[in-house]
């Protein structure tokens, strides 16, 4: 009974279109199932896979935040400048909880303007995504920073697994996957386990039943948009990391790509549906995708016609075995 | 004289022009010299109907309550196959043929991604923001794969004339926005779809009781909407003279900004032709003052956001006054 219903779930779906994927990308390219292609694939999964959290949290919620880039850049810059000039030899944890905290103040001055001023989020944000990456381009610096705190760096060379290969060579699995772990173990929490996170799919289900319930709609706001903002000052401390340096034109521009992995996932549009397994098997998609054309001997000017195509496809076929199952 | 002041305010219209006209006035006091100057008034109505064009597309689509993130897609991918068409028959030497064929090929394109969006969003009833998001990556990925990535250049003098020539000493350009952002209002405001369209947008339900052919709606709405973005693909790749799959990327979510200070409500139903061209020649007149002043392209960001979000805010209170 319980195995029945499992196959049934859009997850399990989802799995058997990676596993497809898997198969014809291994027949292809034998290539593909070597562990340092894994290993580089969870490695591309970190950073998106942070910000899909926070995503998929404010889908649920019925809001929708198009600055979180914007957020993730100026966190990563403004802490990179600063400590990477005065204090260099601050301690990871230190840094890391530097950025999640201004990431988290700037989601709180989102908030504000969706549930203060009842502006649609889409737009709203929009302005706020050009208000924070214009601020930090004036105010914080518009060059490049190489001079990065040096735990980012030594961050940046941690393994957890180290694999001796058959050519000789290295495959290292880094260890920033254990704070997507974390990230998504937290998440997952969240949204079953706690009031909290049942209130957020109530807000996106129905917000005005919500109120009738007794939540307080603007107060689930607020922590929404914090815990994206959080969430983004988290990823883009560790993009800093991974590049090894902190460039403020980065990043900003692809948050659409973030997004639609998640919708992948599960979530729709209008919020009160979604979970952390559909978006986790999004981004590996979504990933998979992206890193997997070179191997296959596609050019790389292919990539975006395929995203593109992805995207049309899992949103469709969702809406197909929706109308099915409810035609049941 | 207060109330009529205040009446005036309550306009959105009266406001967006008090708004354009300020913006003109702090220019010209800021930049004198340089601002006033026919050369700049020339380049600024040069440069003001790409991004005119795309506005125009995604408002249509905001009226409707649906929202398009694939113009600068279409208008990438209608663009470049122009460009490959001129080049294949002849680059800069192409017969007149040719380029008709070039141009009718782009509209066609640009009618074909409008006819994929609306399907995607009426027949399997994708949210538009997700469907558009797909057909996004994928307009802007076939440009790409068209292209090989890189840039097509040299088209015969005809074809550059579209985004460089002048009738009667207007921009030819100008002479095109001016008749796009008519057409616009004539559909909005004297036709049957006009009217369609705004019933649709504030209730589609309502609007479906009415006898109103909702489907018909949408699927006219995002044409339009492909054809007026593929206008602008055509005119970026003769002004340049070269398409690449890069060049106006960057217009999609300024078009959106736009719209949405040109008063046309994001949740659909609601907005004028005559507010676009407002928002659209303010946001020309600040973007070349700051050019002249030479303030850095971040700044400019930074006051679109602030000037986007102000406006929201001041239409939402005037509008919550009233209620």
């Amino acid at each position: 009974m319980q195995i029945k219903k499992l196959l049934k779930t859009n997850e399990f779906f989802l799995f058997m279109v990676i596993v497809l994927f898997c198969v014809v990308f291994g027949f292809i390219n034998p290539a593909f199932f070597s562990l340092g292609n894994w290993f580089d694939i969870l490695k591309s999964m970190i950073e998106t896979g942070i910000l899909a959290m926070g995503v998929l949290v404010v889908l649920i919620s019925g809001g929708f935040d198009m600055s979180f880039m914007a957020v993730a850049v100026f966190a990563m810059h403004l802490i990179c400048l600063y400590f990477g000039k005065y204090v260099n030899d601050a301690p990871l944890w230190f840094l890391l909880l530097c950025g999640m905290a201004v990431g988290m103040i700037l989601g709180v001055c989102n908030s504000f303007f969706v549930a203060k001023c009842k502006l649609p989020p889409f737009i709203v944000t929009l302005g706020t995504s050009n208000i924070i990456s214009g601020l930090c381009l004036a105010f914080i610096g518009s060059k490049q920073v190489n001079n990065i705190p040096a735990a980012l760096i030594s961050f940046s060379r941690w393994n957890v697994i180290s694999v001796e290969n058959a050519a000789g060579g290295r495959a290292n699995l880094h260890g920033g996957i254990i704070i997507l772990a974390v990230a998504a173990v937290l998440t997952t929490i969240l949204l079953s386990k706690t009031m909290l996170g049942r209130s957020i799919y109530c807000l996106g289900g129905n917000p005005f039943s919500c109120i009738r319930v007794g939540f307080q709609n603007n107060k689930i706001i607020v922590f929404v948009y914090a815990f994206m903002g959080t969430l983004a000052g988290l990823s883009g401390l560790l993009h800093a990391s991974f590049q090894r340096m902190s460039n403020p034109y980065d990043m900003v521009g692809n948050e659409l790509n973030v997004i639609a992995a998640v919708v992948i996932g599960g979530p729709r549009v209008g919020g009160g549906y979604g979970n952390t397994v559909g978006t986790i098997l999004g981004v590996l998609l979504i990933t998979m995708v992206n890193n997997s054309l070179v191997m296959l001997r596609i050019p790389t000017f292919w990539q975006k016609a395929v995203v593109g195509l992805v995207i049309i496809l899992g949103t469709a076929i969702q809406i197909f075995r929706y109308r099915a199952s409810r035609g049941k | 004289m207060r109330e009529k002041i205040h009446a005036v305010m309550d306009n959105h219209l009266a406001r967006l022009f008090l708004i354009f006209l300020s913006a003109l006035a702090v220019m010209s006091v800021l930049v004198p010299s340089t601002f006033l100057t026919a050369a700049n008034f020339r380049s600024m109505s040069v440069q003001l109907p790409e991004l005119g064009f795309l506005s125009i597309a995604a408002a249509m689509v905001l009226i409707s309550g649906g929202i398009d993130l694939s113009v600068t897609g279409t208008a990438i991918f209608a663009g470049i196959s122009s460009a490959l068409i001129l080049k294949t028959w002849g680059g800069s030497g192409a017969s007149f043929g040719v380029v008709v064929l070039a141009v009718a090929m782009a509209l066609v394109i640009g009618i074909m991604c409008g006819t994929l969006n609306a399907l995607l969003v009426t027949k399997l009833q994708i949210a538009p923001m997700l469907a558009t998001l797909g057909t996004m990556n994928l307009f802007t990925g076939l440009g790409i794969v068209l292209s090989k990535g890189t840039a097509i250049t040299g088209f015969p003098e005809v074809f550059q004339r579209i985004g460089n020539g002048s009738i009667l000493g207007i921009p030819v350009p100008l002479v095109l926005f001016v008749l796009g952002i008519s057409f616009m209002a004539f559909l909005l405001n004297r036709t049957k779809y006009g009217f369609n369209l705004y019933m649709y947008g504030t209730n589609s339900t309502a609007s479906f009781y009415s006898r109103v052919d909702n489907t018909k709606v949408v699927f006219i709405t995002y044409i339009l909407s492909g054809m007026i973005s593929s206008i602008a693909g055509i005119i970026i790749v003769s002004r340049i003279n070269t398409a690449k799959a890069d060049y106006g990327s960057s217009y999609g979510l300024q078009a959106l900004v736009v719209a949405v200070l040109g008063g046309i409500s994001p949740s659909g139903g609601s907005g004028k032709a005559l507010g676009l061209l407002y928002s659209i020649m303010t946001l020309q007149v600040i973007s070349s003052g700051f050019n002249l002043l030479h303030v850095n392209s971040f700044i400019k960001d930074l006051t679109w956001g602030v000037l986007l979000v102000v406006v929201m805010l001041w239409n939402q209170k005037r509008t919550g006054k009233k209620e």
